[in-house]
Parts: structure tokens; sequence; C-alpha cells
């Protein structure tokens, strides 16, 4: 499945990047920090990666992933995942990235904090 | 568990050959008898494996080749991968899990393989390359 990235601006002034497909090497990843950088560049640096409709992952993807919450953690704001399904957060846990990346139980869990913090 | 013919595949070091690899993988764990969880699993395991070889091992290079043996018995699954680069040492393979590695943006597939199989080696291949072997027991009934 193609991956995709869709953004959404909330009025609370966080960014919802809702992703979809599978986060492999080779599945233009890139997108996601793409998205990822013109949003802090434009210091909206308060974002949401909906990972709900994400069901595959590989180790490139923990890659991207952790480099997206570095750069948005480097410009003073922060990054949560939402509705990370139960296989990928098993993946999570095989390679620690559950220690760095912060996660909440639904988009709308990860808004509120966020929205909380501002 | 009915007895399995073996499985081998000669593959292009290029990151379009995983899909069709990783899927002829899960195919044969379902014909070994796994339940689908851990074909999900063993699949993204192999998937860590094959980039690994093609990427790391044979750096991409169009001239060498990674080779894909998969068989099984009625306790487990084994699968071989081998390519034709330098080889690496697995104590060289930073653990992404300790607190100095956290942050790092690559080294997480080797421990996506020692997570999900239940046997992990890996050899100098001869004349040169690595040759991993990876063991998946099947759940007892």
């Amino acid at each position: 499945m193609p991956f995709e990235v869709e953004s959404s601006a909330l009025d609370s002034g966080v960014t919802v990047l809702a992703l979809s497909g599978s986060m492999t090497m080779g599945n233009q990843l890139q997108k996601l920090e793409w998205a990822v950088q013109e949003l802090t560049k434009k210091n909206q640096n308060r974002i949401v990666l909906d990972m709900s409709k994400i069901s595959y992952v590989d180790s490139s993807a923990l890659g991207v992933l952790i480099g997206c919450h570095g750069s948005v953690r480097g410009s003073g704001g922060q990054l949560r995942l939402a509705g990370v399904t139960a296989r990928v957060s098993a993946v999570f846990k095989m390679t620690g990235t559950d220690q760095v990346l912060s996660m909440d139980p639904t988009r709308d869990d990860a808004v509120s904090a966020l929205s909380a913090g501002a | 568990m009915k007895s399995l013919p073996a499985f081998s595949s000669t593959l292009d070091s290029v990151v379009e050959s995983v899909d069709g690899a990783e899927e002829s993988v899960r195919r044969f764990a379902e014909e070994a008898g796994f339940e689908e969880s851990d074909r999900y699993f063993i699949g993204l395991a192999v998937r860590e494996i094959l980039i690994n070889a093609i990427k790391h091992g044979n750096r991409f290079d169009q001239s060498k080749k990674v080779g894909l043996h998969l068989s099984a018995n009625s306790d487990d699954l084994t699968i071989e991968v081998t390519d034709q680069g330098e080889g690496f040492q697995i104590e060289s393979v930073p653990d992404p899990r300790l607190p100095e590695n956290l942050e790092r943006r690559s080294g997480r597939g080797i421990a996506i393989a020692l997570s999900v199989m239940d046997e992990f080696s890996v050899d100098r291949n001869s004349p040169g390359g690595t040759h991993v072997r990876m063991v998946k027991r099947l759940p007892a009934l």
C-alpha cells in the first residue's frame, strides 16, 4: 500500500498528520520528513502523527519517526503519536523506540496533550 | 505438519526485490503451519535481514546477489539469507535499546530479527559475504 500523509491544521494550533499505508523502505517515507520540515519551518511545531491507519512499519520507518521527533524537538516543539496499533507497538518495544516517542491511545488524546502544553 | 519442499530464490540487490521475497516467506510460513500473527513478524524479520544484505552487504551493487533459502520440518522453520558483501560481526552492531543508542536513526533491523526469531546466527560466507541463519519454532500444539 502506498504511504500517504494528510495534514490538518487545528484551531488550537496543533497540526495532525494522518498517515496511511505501509511505512517501509522504498515506499516514499520521505513524504513524512518533508511534511514535518515544512511545519517546523513555519514554527507549527506541535504535531500529532495519527498512526491508526498504519499497520506495518520496518526499521527504516522507525528511523524516520525518530528523525522527525528530533527535528521537532530541536525546533522547540513537540511530536506525539496517536492510535499506534498493537503490532506496530510491539515493533516499537522490540527496538526501544517506545522509550523515545510519546504516544497516546487516540488522536484526540494527543491533540489534548499538545493543546494543554501550549 | 506435512513435509514441505525447501524454497530457494536469488534476489537482485535492489529494494524492490524485498516485497516479493517477504510474500514468499509468509506463504511458506503459512504452509509450515504458522498462524497469521507469527507470519506477520516472521515476514518483518526477514524483510529486515534482506534489506541489510542489499544495503549494507552488497551495497546495492547490481552485480551481486542475495540468496534466500527456506526449509521447514515438523518443529521449526529455518530461513537463510546470504549476500556477497564484506561481511559483518553481529557484536559490532549497536543495541538500539541502550540509552546511548535510543535516538540513532539506524540499527534496528537486527534487533527486530533477534526479538522475533528463536535462533539467530551470522557467519562469514565462503568465499565472501555474510550468511544469516534464523530459526522460528512452531508453537507447541
